[in-house]
């Protein structure tokens, strides 16, 4: 019987790893690449929101959107503020 | 010294006289804790992204205030919470209130409300005028000549 080797990367990391081969250079962060922008990041400001939410409304994945994690957590806490004055919508069915 | 920040939505039919009683008992609130309150602003009418409390409109009201550093905070977070949902129930919707960065300066970008931007009947109201002098012209042009 043939031994079963443990894979030492977890599945998800090799899936990334997949994918960055595939399809070119990594994205880079917005923020790591303009510090000014970051003062931006506020529940006030919706309409600099928007461009980091879906047309349905959902939060877009730091996977597509590029943003490093500590900015994706900036946002998300913003976003979800913005969301309960109603300056964002939790889900849009028409946009 | 601890600066805060309150965005109230307040409902779209909400009169003037509402809203300085509105301001009043607020910036009482806050006295009674030893603070002061820093500006009192009307963002303007908006449409809102989903309706709240059957409201498709709302207006904002971004106020900010002061207070020592020593405050009970909770007590305050409690008597702004009752003033907003016992007292003025109809008119204000929603409030939120945050911690603001002292160090970061009151500037802020804000949205645009409808009342800044140029409405539909507004626009057809001000095509109308131009239309019309242009319509005019020619007609005192041919009764001159």
């Amino acid at each position: 019987m043939t031994k079963k080797i443990k894979l030492k990367m977890s599945a998800r990391l090799l899936k990334k790893k997949g994918r960055r081969a595939g399809f070119g250079a990594a994205k880079s962060c917005r923020f790591k690449m303009n510090p000014e922008l970051v003062k931006q990041i506020d529940y006030k400001n919706a309409s600099f929101l928007r461009s980091f939410v879906t047309e349905r409304g959902k939060i877009t994945p730091a996977r597509i959107s590029g943003t490093c994690a500590k900015y994706q957590r900036m946002l998300a806490k913003e976003i979800k503020k913005a969301r309960v004055m109603a300056l964002l919508p939790y889900c849009a069915s028409s946009y | 010294m601890v600066r805060y920040e309150t965005l109230i939505l307040a409902s779209p039919d909400i009169t003037s006289q509402e809203v300085e009683q509105l301001q009043k008992s607020y910036s009482d609130a806050i006295k009674e804790f030893g603070g002061q309150l820093v500006s009192f602003e009307r963002w303007g009418k908006f449409r809102l992204a989903y309706p709240v409390k059957r409201n498709d409109y709302g207006v904002y009201f971004l106020t900010r205030f002061e207070v020592e550093s020593n405050v009970d905070e909770n007590a305050l977070n409690k008597a702004l919470r009752t003033m907003f949902d016992v007292r003025f129930t109809n008119n204000v919707l929603r409030n939120l209130t945050s911690v603001l960065d002292v160090k970061k300066g009151l500037s802020y970008t804000r949205p645009e409300s409808l009342e800044e931007q140029p409405s539909e009947h507004s626009y057809r109201e001000s095509a109308k005028e131009a239309a019309e002098p242009r319509a005019e012209k020619p007609a005192r042009e041919v009764a001159s000549a």
